[in-house]
């Protein structure tokens, strides 16, 4: 089918007033209004069809069908070129837990793109790929002994800290770390809050300055951490200027000079511009150009999200009304879509082949909302995984144009964060999901 | 004595395995009573709800147990060749019984003990299904703090994994922390299949037992 055929699908509709069909989001209500650049639509069409074609429903292998990753590393080359055009002076550090797809993970190394390990597998998966262990950050703010042990064996030296215990355990294990302390901000507007788990509340940082000086550690800077989906950036001001009141406050207690500043993750494509414009305002005011401290980021879904489009197939539907039903697909919580669970996404399920026609281009074939623009869709879903667990639910409610039947495909378009890192397999459905690479770095 | 451990025994078998007190006697008098006393209560963590008040069940469970227990010893003792089993769910993790049985009491964190056991490689700890401690753990801005201290004894007991198995009731309860999880390594292990099992050709023992009222967690030790 050509792309003069999918795009007639439009007339039965043309009381929409369509948003972009070249949006970057991931949700409906968090569009990017003038994206820097379009996705490689064509390109990310044309290998979903290729697939979905070679699938022949009536005498293909069991799990031929299976949902399917297309992972454009192109995508992820210009979003690299995007970071350094609106943050010139931050070198990011991927965090790995966000996808540790092996091709994007070494396409980031390759782009001199550093990495912030959570775990000691997270830790292992790099230093395999020949990078140096200068080039890792371990951040996870919750570790155990043995985790310390595992970074002071494998020389991974970057570490981030919050509490006093945590400099007992370092200064046991890995007495060598560059500590960062991890201070807590005002995350009160993030979708996935951090703060009120992790980092140091303002008013008991002299108490971890202190400890530092007493056990004779090597504190190197600050950090922190202002949530992922943040819709008020001023918290970001608000930290970076906290940051500047302990590295002030490290110098009072005869501290050496602090030289890094990590000014965390939470970067999110639709909100990129606004966000990056108010850190560089902050970092121009509170560690100017001169100050000779070297910036770090730890974004993880800015790389990863819109570099990946799911695509998975119905494969059990139960009508409930005539214009109601749940459908039920082959992937699910468990399997590619625990961001559900895990993160505050709400996965966007779009039309991609039904009654022999692809509608990859008809964005909005579907909506949250039973009228959107003046068009009422006409069938309302529920959309289940398959593993008959009352967790496994995609989406209780959306709203479709075309009523969908087994064998049918839908597409999730930026699902690239917090998806398949996580995947287990669960009640005998395979979760080694397969992963088509195109690479539109050329375009 | 003797009427008085009757009586406890039999307030055992028809309330649910709750956990209760026994007077065991004089220190060691009655040790391995209390051995079996941890290790029943910790496996009955698995005994599905339907077959909990039901004296038939809880017989049939205590002697498959029992019986489970004496043919580990005896391959401890006499190691034999393991006849092949299948494929499937039987032998889920959870479903093997401990090398070690463990009570784990942390008060400021949860008001229950937390029933543990450790198979070779991975630490199994159910947190306390109890209501009461809920408010307790809201009340408690840092999940961070017991996890720590879980991670630190899994680490202590040279295990690879610790395997957090949190009721489906408590789900409310956690949200938040299963928000975090990918920030602090864990990850979500599927139950098993349920469906699966009731194909083979698993024997009534094996059905009443069940992981589906768990949200399962993994984390590196």
């Amino acid at each position: 089918m050509s792309r003069v055929d999918t795009e007639l699908k439009f007339e039965s509709v043309d009381a929409l007033e369509a948003p972009s069909p070249f949006t970057h989001s991931a949700r409906p209500d968090n569009k990017v209004v003038n994206p820097p650049y379009e996705q490689a639509h064509d390109e990310i069409f044309g290998a979903l069809k290729q697939r979905i074609e070679a699938v022949n429903q009536e005498v293909c292998e069991p799990g031929d069908e299976n949902s399917f990753f297309v992972c454009d590393i192109g995508e992820v080359e210009r979003l690299h070129t995007h970071w350094f055009k609106k943050l010139p002076r931050v070198q990011p550090y991927y965090a790995v837990k966000c996808n540790p797809d092996a091709k994007v993970l070494r396409k980031l190394a390759d782009l001199g793109v550093n990495f912030d390990c959570a775990s000691k597998s997270e830790i292992e998966k790099v230093l395999e790929m020949g990078v140096d262990p200068e080039r890792i950050i371990y951040a996870n703010p919750c570790k155990a002994s043995s985790f310390i042990r595992y970074a002071a064996g494998a020389r991974v030296l970057k570490s981030t800290f919050d509490n006093v215990e945590e400099l007992h355990k370092i200064k046991k294990y890995h007495p060598d770390s560059q500590l960062l302390l991890r201070i807590a901000t005002d995350d009160s507007t993030a979708q996935c809050r951090l703060s009120t788990k992790y980092g140091c509340e303002m008013e008991k940082v002299d108490i971890l300055l202190q400890c530092v000086k007493d056990l004779g550690l090597n504190l190197v800077g600050v950090s922190f951490h202002v949530g992922s989906g943040a819709s008020d950036f001023t918290s970001l001001y608000t930290a970076v200027k906290d940051s500047r009141t302990v590295f002030d406050r490290a110098k009072e207690f005869g501290l050496p000079n602090l030289n890094l500043l990590d000014v965390g993750g939470g970067f999110q494509f639709e909100s990129f511009h606004g966000s990056s414009a108010v850190l560089r305002g902050a970092l121009d005011e509170f560690f100017p150009q001169d100050s000779g401290i070297d910036i770090i980021a730890e974004p993880g879904r800015f790389f990863a999200a819109t570099a990946f489009t799911l695509a998975s197939n119905v494969i059990a539907k139960r009508k409930l009304t005539p214009n109601e039903s749940m459908l039920y697909i082959n992937d699910g919580v468990y399997g590619n879509m625990n961001c559900i669970l895990f993160d505050h996404q709400e996965p966007i399920p779009r039309t991609l082949f039904h009654n022999g026609e692809f509608y990859y281009y008809d964005f909005n074939s579907t909506s949250p909302r039973p009228v959107q623009t003046g068009f009422h869709y006409p069938q309302k879903v529920s959309i289940w995984g398959p593993t008959c667990d009352g967790l496994d639910c995609i989406t209780k409610e959306y709203y479709m144009k075309h009523d969908l039947v087994p064998g049918d495909w839908i597409f999730f378009p930026s699902l690239g964060a917090y998806t398949a890192s996580a995947a287990t397999p669960f009640n005998g459905f395979e979760q080694n999901v397969d992963v088509l690479y195109i690479d539109t770095s050329s375009r | 004595m003797i009427a008085r451990r009757k009586y406890i025994h039999m307030a055992r078998e028809e309330t649910d395995f709750r956990i209760g007190m026994r007077d065991i006697g004089k220190p060691y008098g009655n040790l391995v009573q209390l051995y079996w006393d941890i290790i029943l209560l910790t496996e009955s963590k698995f005994l599905l709800p339907q077959y909990r008040h039901q004296q038939q069940y809880l017989k049939l469970f205590q002697k498959y147990v029992v019986d489970k227990m004496g043919v580990t010893l005896n391959r401890m003792v006499k190691p034999v060749k393991v006849p092949y089993s299948g494929p499937g769910n039987v032998n889920t993790p959870w479903r093997r019984l401990g090398v070690s049985y463990l009570m784990v009491y942390l008060p400021l964190h949860f008001k229950d003990v937390i029933w543990c056991k450790c198979d070779q490689f991975c630490f199994h700890v159910i947190l306390p299904q109890n209501n009461a401690s809920l408010p307790l753990r809201r009340g408690n801005s840092n999940d961070k703090e017991w996890l720590l201290a879980l991670l630190e004894l899994g680490d202590k007991l040279g295990m690879q994994s610790i395997r957090l198995y949190i009721g489906r009731d408590d789900f409310n309860g956690v949200s938040t922390f299963l928000r975090n999880l990918n920030w602090i390594g864990g990850k979500l292990v599927s139950n098993e299949n349920r469906a699966g099992l009731m194909t083979q050709c698993s024997s009534v023992d094996d059905l009443i037992f069940g992981d589906e009222n768990y949200v399962i967690l993994e984390f590196e030790c």
